[in-house]
């Protein structure tokens, strides 16, 4: 018996080192979430992230099967759509959205992790003992745009949404919708309180990071859809008043990144790459495989219009023509474009807008007509307030075609969507909204009803 | 003390008294003294027993003195065949253990035997032979093989070794026999069938891959948490090979199997342990049940001998599905588009527009998978042994091509060396086993199966005149360009173990099992930019990549233990008390690079204008544990087998580390008791249970950690990092226990072997990444689910014997098996993330479907059961029927067949089983790609009874979702049951002259005969868009020198 004794002593010795044994520290390609944020390196590594999702794989960017560029423009009246992939693609061009289409279940998703990132960076930052006081607000601004400028998106698609600033998964999973205005107002907030911890200045001369005029401009964009003229015309116009922006005249010039009317724009990951823009649409000696412009897009633009000729480019085939967007050029070794997100013509536009709202419409035309006279246009002069309620719309189709959706949503503030009807039969009203994923609904109930019609 | 029997000595003693009462034959008693004076470690440990020696071993002596007359025998021992049985154990009958064997060529000479005497003749396998000498100095004996020793088969536990007949725990074990010459380049295949309880899928017709291996069904919500535990000669290895964010899609979830390292010709057995007592020694990695590996060894006491074998195979896919031909589809995408009401066809369907020929057809089937694949090997091995040591070394070489329509390769490269060594007092032996393999995988990237069943049948060609590749004037996406973007894999493994034992005292022996895995993984794919329609403009500068990664995996292992065995009287005990070590390394660097000036250099990084690293990871796994067993046994009959582990892992939180596991068996050999001795038809009896706990770690490493993770995305030239996972560092061991009971019955001298065995596991606290809302910001979450599988089943393996003379033998195998799989309880399930995805009471593979009704005559759309009346058919609410998908019965019927110098087997495997069909595949039919014969059948107000609704090119929403509903509906699952003539085998021995010892001659098929009514590609494989298994005819010529 005393072996067994033996057994149980050399065992409890075993035993008693266990603990040593088996301890394995960290991963050599993990830090820990603290340490992130003690050193502005790090901290800035994770906002980098940030940026580069809203690049590659956000509802605002360009040249991605599931941002508004692409999605935006065929939903509504800009691009034909060839592209069948079984992601529901083919329906969301078609106007047949269902709750199941699996390309809405990503734009969901990827916007909320994205969210998610930013508010980790938010916390991350505030929590931290060791940045100064000027990263901080830089860090945290940004990350507070870029999740507000999310936010605005999917406020539009779907209309009521759930809002969060928590990490917490528990109160996460659950949580319910927000009304879409108290969304825009909870929105204002943010962009205001982003506004003012960015500063002019950009950061890098490339100005590929927001800076706070980006900010004044969605905040523009929400006093907008809150009807909020003046206070929208006062903000746009305090951006206009910046000495960093200038118009660009030279139609040639505006995809071009060095442009002085480029308030923020997102650059490729590599030097060299492409923009997504650039690889995304092109198609040439065949029908088109993806995506190509509708012929009432392309028959918009009167026969002497400079953007026709230079952003628009034309394959035959078989005597037959197609059209694709040709605003980004550089398919290889691109040195000069980057995907512009904000322009200093969408302030124009906007101050047009809230001007004429205001019935101020003298006024407005000439922010109306810039965009005109770079495109060699005439200008217009003394238009009814419906004739430039129309001409705002169309010259605003032509400027911005496949740009971040901003045709949908356009129409869709002016409440004109129905309009769709004429060329995208199976248009109707409910359709303004998106449905929810039915993915969404089933993990977290609270999210229910549907919306309208789905 | 009185010894009754001789089973009362120590086994040492034994020997001692058989070395004494040789020497006593020729010798003077005043010698024994001195001999046992000689022996040290008698004084001490043997000290009651030396009186004892002295008193027998001079009466002995005295008794055999009386005789004078001895002869010497000669002669030659052969098996029923009339081969030479070499080992033969001769010793003369009643007097002493001490003897002879016979040589290679079965022949023996055995000196001084008493010309009274009886010789036994005994060898394992073959019934013993007593034949008495009669004066006679030549004796030629055939022996007859036994199988009433099939009991006394050993087989092994791991950690310890069980005699079949007396282990108390639940133990399949395949061997040598089974598995050799097969064309196979995984063991796994040949195990498919051939065990109860064990359910084997191959997750790809293309060699290299995964296998999906359940063993006593589903216990895990994640599928990598039912990976079992693969050791290899002692050494665990990792379940899934490299499994890597950059590998193809070509291999089903990026698996690579473990076991295909191992040349199967080189496996001397499986063995897969199944229940509580069979699995709790190995704790938490013992969930799943454990597989153990045993590769051949030399045999001691042989000379040198040298076997040469090479086999050549040819395979094809074994199913085929009946689709469309060219008038067939272009009937249907123009009805199509005339239903949706649309009569200019657009300009990409260029099918029906004119664009393409449309008198074409191609079977795409044939031109893209059709291809006859080759298998050749060849291996050559040397072994050998003196009295103490052993060795056999083995060098193999493997070669299989595939399906797909270009020279696509898998090479195997196998070394092995096997070392067994005794000292001469018994004391310590030590086992050593090297095996080195690489393996070189040479595929396509993508499975283009999936292709050749969508494919137009009036598509173009795939190849110009000029051999160059066809796009048809950009209007073809033409699908052989991807065998341009290939995906390439090397694997190096080298497995090393070493076992020493050292009997320290009398039955008392220290022990350590250690072992080295190491694995150097390279992955190369490449993506030119030709692969894609000249339409897109890709160039090599912006569309070509090739994204490379390198994985290096060391792992040691350290396995101290103390065994101690004591016997008294008819009790025994076996202690075993032993600790684990295991330490694994494992370093990731993956690297892709793109805008190369040429295609010609893709292969090449330094030839990229832009490298990107995608991941450099040096990640550590360990793992401490402490183990015992306890195994008492009384009478032979009475069996408590304990066993238990206490186990450390690196992969949770510091408070959940820790956690116990533990078993315990029992065994009634009750055959054996008084009141069965006149039954003489029963011939083995055994009733037996365990019950018991074990765990699961398999949650991948660093999960509990609240760290940011290193991006390979960058923006303004800052790497991102980005929060690894939401934080969590509670969770822990999963954790089933395991309910056996099993009797085992052998009837007519073991002719009949039933065993019978009922199970019951159940497996709690769920480690699963629990589904989350996207609000969340990501998918899942690591946690302890507290919900409860339950497995249970019935198990029964019949062998039988029907047919033994001494030229014709017939041995049969049936297995079957019925699984039930059941959530038990999952606390919250409603209103929980899984709330649409499992049911109480029902198996863990349900298929919540829509309920068909079929087709409306008014609007010409599939209608289902609305079952909350809301005039819309939805999920939730909708999606009411639950379909049990799974196995309902497995099994296989193997036989063997040997005349004379003819064998002939074979194995029929037969899964009953209910899985998605087709329908659940199908794109939408109308649409610009290829269907089955069966969418023919399309309803209309003229064939009401037609099984698809009116076709459509895919622009009708209501269609769209109604076909959405129809794919996720009562007709999507179907009975997917077959039974397959899994293996056939016919080989024929001819013995030639003393130089060549044999030559053996085989031929094998593969997957032979399939009977099913499975609506799909192949009943076997239900994941669509692989490569099914293959058909495969095979022969070879073994060479024994």
């Amino acid at each position: 018996m005393k072996k067994i004794y033996l057994f149980f002593c050399i065992g409890g010795l075993l035993l008693a080192a266990c603990e040593d044994l088996i301890d394995v520290g960290y991963p050599s390609n993990q830090l820990g979430t603290p340490q992130v944020f003690e050193d502005v390196q790090t901290a800035n590594a994770a906002l980098a992230y940030l940026h580069a999702m809203v690049r590659d794989r956000s509802v605002m960017s360009g040249g991605s099967f599931t941002g508004m560029g692409t999605l935006g423009g065929m939903y509504a009246d800009e691009l034909d759509c060839y592209y069948n992939d079984q992601n529901g693609v083919l329906d969301i061009y078609h106007n047949q959205l269902q709750e199941t289409n699996t390309s809405i279940a990503s734009i969901w998703s990827n916007s909320y992790q994205q969210i998610y990132y930013a508010n980790a960076v938010i916390y991350g930052v505030e929590q931290s003992p060791t940045l100064s006081g000027d990263d901080k607000n830089r860090i945290k601004g940004e990350a507070l745009l870029v999740r507000s400028l999310i936010y605005f998106y999917l406020q539009q698609l779907f209309g009521d949404i759930p809002y969060t600033t928590s990490l917490d998964y528990e109160y996460n999973r659950t949580i319910g919708k927000t009304e879409a205005s108290a969304l825009l107002a909870q929105l204002e907030k943010d962009v205001t309180e982003a506004a003012g911890l960015l500063v002019d200045d950009y950061r890098d001369a490339e100005r590929i990071y927001p800076n706070r005029k980006a900010a004044q401009l969605l905040l523009a964009r929400i006093y907008l859809l809150q009807g909020e003229w003046l206070l929208a015309e006062q903000t746009a116009k305090n951006i206009l008043q910046s000495p960093l922006y200038q118009y660009e005249t030279d139609i040639n010039e505006v995809f071009h990144k060095s442009g002085k009317h480029i308030l923020w724009q997102l650059k490729p990951q590599n030097n060299g790459d492409a923009t997504s823009e650039a690889t995304h649409y092109y198609f040439a000696d065949s029908a088109p495989h993806n995506f190509a412009l509708t012929q009432d897009l392309v028959d918009a633009f009167a026969g002497n219009d400079l953007r026709k000729q230079a952003w628009i480019a034309t394959v035959t085939v078989n005597e037959q023509s197609w059209y694709r967007p040709h605003k980004y050029k550089n398919r290889s070794n691109n040195t000069d474009e980057y995907s512009i997100m904000f322009r200093l013509e969408e302030v124009y536009f906007i101050i047009a807008e809230t001007l004429a709202r205001q019935n101020k419409m003298d006024e407005a035309l000439s922010y109306l007509n810039a965009s005109r006279q770079r495109a060699g246009l005439t200008p217009l002069a003394s238009l009814t307030e419906e004739e430039f309620h129309n001409e705002l719309l169309a010259e605003k189709r032509r400027e911005f075609f496949t740009e971040s959706g901003h045709r949908f949503l356009d129409l869709k503030r002016w409440g004109r969507l129905d309009e769709l009807s004429t060329v995208k039969p199976n248009w109707e009203n409910y359709k303004q909204v998106w449905p929810l994923p039915q993915s969404e609904l089933l993990l977290n109930p609270n999210l229910y009803p549907q919306n309208t019609g789905y | 003390m009185i010894l009754k029997d001789k089973s009362d000595y120590p086994e040492s003693c034994l020997s001692l008294l058989a070395v004494l009462r040789y020497k006593c034959t020729r010798y003077k008693y005043e010698y024994i003294g001195k001999i046992i004076s000689l022996l040290p470690f008698l004084r001490g440990t043997c000290t009651r027993y030396r009186l004892l020696f002295l008193l027998l071993a001079g009466c002995l002596t005295f008794i055999n003195s009386t005789y004078a007359q001895t002869v010497t025998v000669t002669g030659r021992v052969t098996e029923s065949t009339g081969n030479p049985l070499p080992g033969v154990t001769i010793v003369i009958r009643g007097t002493s253990p001490t003897g002879t064997t016979t040589g290679e060529d079965g022949r023996y000479t055995l000196t001084g035997v008493p010309a009274d005497a009886v010789l036994s003749f005994s060898f394992v396998g073959f019934k013993t032979q007593e034949i008495p000498v009669n004066g006679r100095t030549r004796l030629n004996v055939q022996l007859q093989e036994d199988i009433t020793t099939l009991s006394e088969v050993v087989v092994n536990a791991g950690y310890y070794t069980v005699k079949d007949q007396l282990r108390t725990g639940s133990i399949a074990r395949v061997t040598a026999k089974e598995i050799e010459n097969q064309p196979v380049s995984n063991a796994l295949s040949a195990l498919q069938g051939r065990m109860a309880g064990i359910n084997i899928t191959q997750g790809s017709g293309a060699a290299g891959g995964g296998y999906e291996i359940q063993i006593r069904g589903t216990n895990s919500l994640r599928r990598v948490g039912n990976y079992p535990m693969y050791i290899i000669d002692g050494v665990p290895v990792s379940p899934e090979t490299a499994s890597n964010s950059i590998s193809a899609s070509i291999l089903p979830n990026t698996e690579i199997n473990p076991l295909n390292a191992i040349n199967p010709n080189d496996i001397e057995s499986i063995e897969i342990l199944k229940d509580a007592d069979a699995t709790a020694i190995y704790g938490s990695r013992g969930a799943n049940g454990v597989i153990l590996v045993t590769t051949k060894k030399g045999r001691t006491g042989r000379k040198t001998a040298l076997s040469v074998n090479t086999g050549y195979g040819l395979s094809r896919v074994a199913g085929k599905m009946e689709m469309m031909d060219t008038p067939q589809y272009l009937e249907m995408r123009r009805q199509a588009y005339a239903n949706d009401g649309i009569t200019d066809y657009p300009a990409n369907a260029y099918d029906i527009n004119g664009t393409w020929d449309q008198t074409r057809y191609t079977d795409w089937q044939d031109e893209l998978i059709g291809r006859t694949a080759t298998t050749s090997n060849v291996q050559v091995s040397l072994s050998g042994g003196s009295e103490n040591t052993s060795f056999l070394a083995s060098a193999s070489h493997n070669e299989q091509t595939t399906v797909f329509g270009r020279d696509f390769k898998y090479k195997t490269n196998n070394l092995s060396l096997n070392l067994n060594h005794r000292s001469d007092d018994n004391r310590f032996t030590l086992s050593s086993a090297v095996l080195f393999s690489g393996q070189a995988n040479n595929l396509i990237r993508t499975d283009i199966t999936s292709k050749a069943l969508l494919l137009s049948p009036n598509a173009p060609a795939l190849y110009k005149e000029d051999g160059s590749l066809n796009w048809e004037d950009n209007t073809f996406t033409n699908p052989v360009a991807a065998y341009e973007s290939t995906y390439d894999n090397k694997n190096k493994a080298l497995n090393f173990n070493i076992n020493l034992s050292y009997e320290l005292f009398r039955s008392f022996y220290i022990k350590l099992n250690s072992g080295i895995n190491q694995q150097v993984f390279e992955e190369k794919i490449l993506s030119p930019s030709t692969i894609y329609n000249p339409a897109f403009g890709f160039t090599s500068a912006t569309h070509s990549s090739i994204r490379k990664a390198n994985q290096h995996q060391f792992s040691y292992l350290l396995e101290p233990q103390l065994n101690y065995r004591c016997t008294f009287n008819a009790h025994e005990m076996d202690i075993l008390v032993g600790g684990t070590f295991q330490h694994r390394q494992t370093s990731a660097l993956g690297i892709s690079g793109s805008r190369f000036e040429s295609n010609a250099l893709i292969t090449n990084l330094a030839a990229a204008g832009n490298v990107t690293v995608i991941y450099d990871t040096e990640t550590g796994y360990k793992y401490a544990a402490l183990f015992g067993r306890i195994n008492y046994q009384y009478k032979k009959r009475y069996i408590l087998n304990l066993t238990g582990r206490r186990d450390g892992s690196s992969r949770f939180g510091t408070d959940n580390r820790f956690a116990n596991f533990g078993a315990v068996g029992v065994a009634w050999l009750f055959a054996e008791e008084a009141f069965f001795n006149d039954i003489r038809w029963l011939s083995f009896g055994k009733l037996r249970a365990s019950y018991g706990l074990t765990g699961s770690d398999a949650i991948g490493d660093y999960q509990y950690l609240d760290t940011y993770t290193v991006s390979s995305n960058s923006y303004g030239g800052i790497k991102g990092l980005y929060p690894s996972r939401l934080y969590n560092p509670y969770f822990s061991w999963e954790k089933t226990t395991k309910l056996e009971v099993a009797l085992e019955l052998g009837f007519l001298d073991d002719r009949i072997r039933l065993n019978t065995a009922w199970f019951r596991n159940r497996s709690g606290n769920q480690l699963v990444g629990i589904p989350l809302p996207g609000t969340t910001g990501f998918t899942r979450i690591q946690a302890n689910l507290p919900a409860t599988v339950e497995n249970k089943g019935l198990e029964l393996e019949l062998n039988t014997n029907p047919v033994r003379t001494g030229t014709f033998n017939w041995d049969s195998g049936f297995n079957i098996s019925f699984p039930r799989n059941k959530l038990v309880s999952f606390p919250g399930l409603e209103g929980s993330t899984y709330a649409n995805q499992y049911v109480i009471g029902y198996p863990v593979s349900i298929a919540k479907v829509y309920n068909y009704e079929g087709i409306d005559p008014e609007t010409g759309l599939y209608t289902f059961t609305d079952y909350n009346n809301d005039g819309n058919i939805s999920s939730p609410d909708d999606n009411q029927v639950i379909k049990r998908t799974g196995a309902r019965y497995y099994g296989g019927w193997s036989n063997q067949l040997s005349y004379k110098q003819w064998e002939f087997s074979f194995l029929f495997q037969f899964v009953n089983q209910v899985q998605k069909n087709y329908n659940s595949a199908m794109l939408m039919p109308g649409t610009m790609n290829n269907q089955p014969v069966e969418a023919l059948d399309v309803w209309s107000k003229d064939n009401p009874g037609g099984q698809y609704m009116a076709y459509s090119s895919g622009v009708d929403a209501q269609k769209n979702q109604s076909f959405l509903l129809f794919k996720n509906s009562t007709v999507a699952v179907g009975d997917a049951s077959f039974i397959r003539l899994k293996n056939i085998q016919l080989s024929y021995l001819l013995p030639v002259n003393k130089h060549v010892q044999n030559i053996r001659f085989y031929a094998q098929g593969q997957n032979v005969l399939t009977f099913t009514d499975y609506f799909g590609l192949d009943p076997e494989f239900i994941s669509t868009g692989f490569l099914p298994p293959l058909k495969t005819y095979s022969f070879g010529v073994q060479f024994n020198f």
